[in-house]
């Protein structure tokens, strides 16, 4: 093996040690569906859309080596040796979010992406499965709230 | 130079919002007694350099119009869920039947060009 062989190697080892576990959460907000309403869930009003993911890479599809730190309170992005791409780290955010509005989660979907055999530039077409593998996972889920009821006026009025 | 610029068409091309909207045939029940099911996919791609600086990315407001934005970030799930609230008004839905969202991530040279890709489907239900 050549000695530039052997940068290449361990500059993309680096660069997916530092990039590979990431843990992110988005959500869209306030959907306008004024005159739609859930199938489930008619009484509810549906507030909120969320996906949240985290991957890591793992020795011999079992050691978790690093991922995305789903503790987002912590400053450092990854943790190392502890699987946080199960489901039960991954949903973590969605369950935190709807305790503190005071929302109900619905429609939570789960994706799990798992790669068996990692390719690092320098070792195409010689990559052997099982030792580094990349796992995702994802989920998704909705939020909703119960209707707010008429006041008691306007209920008068009526 | 000719391969330059076939890769930045390439790539410009490629950052692109597209929704589609399948009806069921008339006379096919959706769901149980509804009278219209419909699908809704929604999908956002751009192209990342070192997986953070957007490149090309697709421009909400131009869905299916091979329209790019540059070095703007438009992958949000809420442009998706935006997109979403305008199929849901132009078609008249009253009811979601499910809303399901994911993200796909491609790379080269694993993070030199990375591509994203958001996608958002849902069914929806109209008279």
């Amino acid at each position: 093996m050549t000695d530039m062989k052997i940068v290449k190697m361990a500059m993309s080892a680096l660069a997916a040690t530092l990039f590979a576990g990431c843990y992110s959460v988005h959500v869209a907000s306030s959907p306008d569906f004024s005159q739609c309403k859930l199938a489930a869930e008619k009484d509810k009003t549906l507030v909120g859309h969320i996906l949240v993911e985290n991957d890591g890479l793992f020795l011999f599809d079992k050691i978790p080596l690093i991922c995305g730190n789903a503790n987002t309170a912590s400053w450092f992005p990854w943790t190392f040796f502890r699987d946080e791409v199960s489901m039960e780290y991954v949903q973590k955010a969605i369950v935190r979010r709807a305790e503190q509005r005071g929302e109900r989660i619905v429609q939570m979907n789960a994706i799990n992406n798992n790669v068996t055999l990692m390719q690092f530039p320098g070792t195409q077409g010689a990559s052997i499965p099982y030792i580094i593998c990349h796992h995702q996972t994802q989920i998704s889920a909705l939020y909703v709230k119960d209707e707010e009821e008429p006041e008691a006026g306007e209920e008068a009025g009526e | 130079m000719k391969i330059f610029a076939a890769m930045v068409c390439a790539l410009a091309l490629a950052g692109c919002m597209t929704s589609e909207v399948s009806h069921t045939p008339d006379g096919v029940a959706g769901d149980g007694d509804r009278d219209h099911l419909l699908t809704v996919d929604i999908e956002n791609v751009g192209w990342y350099l070192f997986d953070f600086i957007p490149i090309f990315c697709g421009n909400p407001d131009g869905v299916n119009k091979v329209s790019s934005c540059i070095f703007k970030d438009t992958l949000t799930l809420q442009n998706n869920i935006d997109e979403l609230t305008r199929i849901v008004q132009r078609e008249g839905a009253y009811e979601i039947g499910s809303i399901i969202s994911h993200e796909e991530t491609e790379s080269v040279w694993i993070l030199l060009l990375t591509r994203h890709g958001y996608h958002t489907s849902a069914t929806l239900m109209r008279r």
